[in-house]
């Protein structure tokens, strides 16, 4: 069998590089009582080679189920209903158990939000980031020591030597999401799905988390997806930002464009809704009006209209597909640029 | 001023308060010490005694003088003898090893059938799941006595009858209380961790997740193993279990019973050691429970 690796290789023109991830029309229902919710809705987007994107929306637009999908881990009882998410140049969808696991292992890893529950607490963290680099990375016990103790150094634990014998009690929060990617970093992993890394810790912590995954990437020149709620973490570390609501990608664009030229008016409103702390702007923060929707009732059309404040009658009748605005933006909403 | 002083006064009165609640939980750990001591002193004794039991035991267990019917303790006879004349002590000494080595098996080899089946079923969910509890609720719906005798009545009265009854029954216990914990556990993120690493969902059972497992169910174990040995003595007792002439506690008290106004010793002194050793189980498993079920807030 070939390997997904020299698949790619052989895939890859030496010009134009492919993105290394395509998804395409994804939808990702969850069977409930009052029938199916799609969590994500005919979701596209890409991701270049080293590149870093970024994938906002609030609770419940679908960002971590889009991620988790991407390697085969959509949470029960959801299930992928549509769509392609080609890695490499193949549609992971078609994955058999054994590809998946070889993908997971060695190409794609995920790092987690709460650091408290992301290593198991009856193991010390010297034994599992060991076990990841023995079992991925076919290392010998000892190699796997030394390669352990690096990792720990590059990822910013003081003393690593002595810290191979901790359990993850004994650290804190920020130290346990080190540890954490160190472990997603043992397989060399060509993509890696950071599901909002920084949401559970303290600003200065979180600071630090998003600069070492940084230049992490840049070492390894590894694509990112970063997945958050916090527009200010997404407008520092994405090179291009995904805007996901209700399950739909409403925006796609260059981080500085997406910030300096909004153009759908879900994506304005975020960018309105970030607290400013300038001496002038002194207002009340603002907010979005309205309540996230309710992914059972979505109207026809635009999920956003209810609470948009451009919507009107022909809303309804919104495709809803990203049409280009610009070269590299596109958007959702056909009626943004109207009045301006 | 005023402020200050009411301040001060709430301070010293909360440091009051503090200083009660750490005297309190320090009483409350060295009762679980005590306790445990206790516990761990009254098995081990018992059971260093059972274990050695052809060493130190005065005479034959299974030795028939039916001209010392029913005499009642004495120096030469510690708990006097039975209606066969055999030394009552000797056959304590005797039944407490094969009460301990049974009621060990009985407790154990169902809590690792049940952890494989409930974490396999936590684990995998969708129809293993589905049949898995089905069958489980079928099994608790039952008195469990009721369907160990109705075992032991097929397979006709004997300590096989016990092991395979009591197997048969007791895996749906452990099985439902670690189904319950996978459950929790399999969403917790190390266990996602594990998988999105591309481990192998055996790996990720038996690596990653069983340790976290084992815990709730040595816990649990604890109590079930009092259970079993009164569970054990009571099949004897009816009968069911251990077959005469081997010694066994239950046994021994049914044995004596005809006699009780006669000769009280034969059925009490038996009786007493089983109270004994189920309380000394009880201790030891009510302070571990103190211990192991606070360690880590993850599962149980």
């Amino acid at each position: 069998m070939m390997s997904a690796d020299t698949a790619l290789r052989a895939a890859e023109p030496e010009t134009a590089a492919p993105p290394l991830l395509t998804i395409e029309g994804l939808r990702i229902g969850f069977p409930s009582l009052e029938g199916l919710v799609l969590a994500a809705n005919d979701a596209h987007l890409t991701v270049g080679e080293g590149e870093v994107l970024g994938l906002v929306g609030e609770s419940g637009s679908g960002k971590s189920v889009t991620c988790r999908a991407i390697v085969g881990m959509v949470p029960h009882p959801g299930a992928v209903l549509g769509g392609r998410i080609d890695f490499a140049g193949r549609n992971v969808l078609e994955f058999s158990k054994a590809e998946m696991r070889e993908l997971r292992a060695r190409q794609i890893a995920m790092i987690f939000q709460d650091p408290a529950s992301a290593l198991n607490p009856v193991f010390t963290i010297g034994h599992q980031i060991s076990e990841v680099l023995r079992l991925n990375a076919g290392l010998s016990r000892a190699e796997a020591r030394n390669r352990s103790i690096e990792l720990l150094e590059r990822v910013g634990i003081p003393a690593p030597d002595r810290r191979m014998s901790a359990y993850p009690h004994e650290m804190s929060g920020g130290m346990r999401q080190r540890v954490m990617i160190a472990m997603a970093l043992a397989g060399e992993p060509r993509l890696l799905l950071a599901d909002e890394p920084t949401t559970a810790l303290d600003v200065t912590i979180q600071d630090q988390v998003l600069r070492l995954l940084e230049d992490l990437r840049r070492e390894r020149n590894m694509s990112m997806i970063l997945v958050s709620h916090d527009m200010g973490v997404i407008g520092t570390a994405a090179d291009r930002v995904a805007v996901m609501y209700a399950g739909r990608i409403v925006e796609i664009a260059p981080t500085d464009v997406l910030f300096s030229r909004p153009d759908h008016p879900y994506t304005r409103a975020l960018i309105d809704a970030m607290p400013q702390l300038t001496p002038e702007d002194r207002s009340d923060l603002r907010t979005i009006p309205g309540q996230p929707p309710d992914l059972l009732k979505l109207p026809e059309g635009c999920p956003f209209a209810p609470r948009c404040p451009l919507a009107r009658d022909e809303c309804a009748e919104v495709s809803m597909e990203l049409t280009a605005v610009s070269p590299a933006q596109s958007s959702a909403c056909p009626f943004a640029r109207d009045g301006s | 001023m005023r402020t200050l002083a009411w301040a001060g006064r709430r301070a010293v009165g909360l440091r009051g308060e503090a200083a009660d609640l750490l005297r309190q939980a320090q009483t409350e750990r060295r009762w679980s010490n005590v306790t445990l001591g206790v516990g761990i002193a009254i098995v081990g004794a018992l059971a260093v005694a059972g274990f050695f039991a052809s060493l130190i035991a005065p005479a034959d267990p299974n030795a028939v003088d039916l001209t010392q019917r029913l005499l009642s303790p004495s120096r030469e006879h510690w708990m006097g003898t039975d209606p066969f004349g055999r030394d009552i002590f000797t056959r304590t000494l005797y039944a407490i090893r094969l009460d301990l080595v049974v009621v060990l098996v009985i407790t154990y080899v169902p809590m690792v059938l049940g952890m494989i089946v409930g974490a396999l079923a936590g684990y995998f969910r969708g129809w293993v799941d589905a049949v898995t509890i089905r069958v489980i609720d079928a099994f608790i719906a039952f008195p469990f006595i009721v369907l160990v005798i109705a075992v032991v009545a097929i397979l006709g009265p004997g300590l096989q009858g016990v092991y395979i009854g009591v197997l048969a029954v007791g895996w749906t216990l452990y099985a439902r209380l670690t189904r319950g914990d996978m459950l929790v556990l399999r969403e917790q993120q190390f266990i996602l961790a594990a998988r999105t690493l591309g481990y192998s969902p055996r790996r990720v059972i038996l690596r990653h997740a069983v340790p976290n497992l084992i815990r709730s169910n040595l816990v649990f174990s604890m109590a079930d193993i009092v259970l079993n040995l009164l569970l054990l003595a009571g099949l004897s007792y009816l009968g069911l279990g251990v077959q005469a002439p081997t010694a066994e506690l239950g046994a021994m008290v049914a044995d004596g019973q005809s006699f009780l106004l006669q000769a009280w010793w034969v059925t009490t002194l038996p009786g007493v050691v089983i109270v004994v050793l189920g309380a000394g189980f009880s201790m030891i498993g009510d302070s571990l429970a103190d211990r192991l079920g606070q360690k880590f807030g993850v599962v149980g």
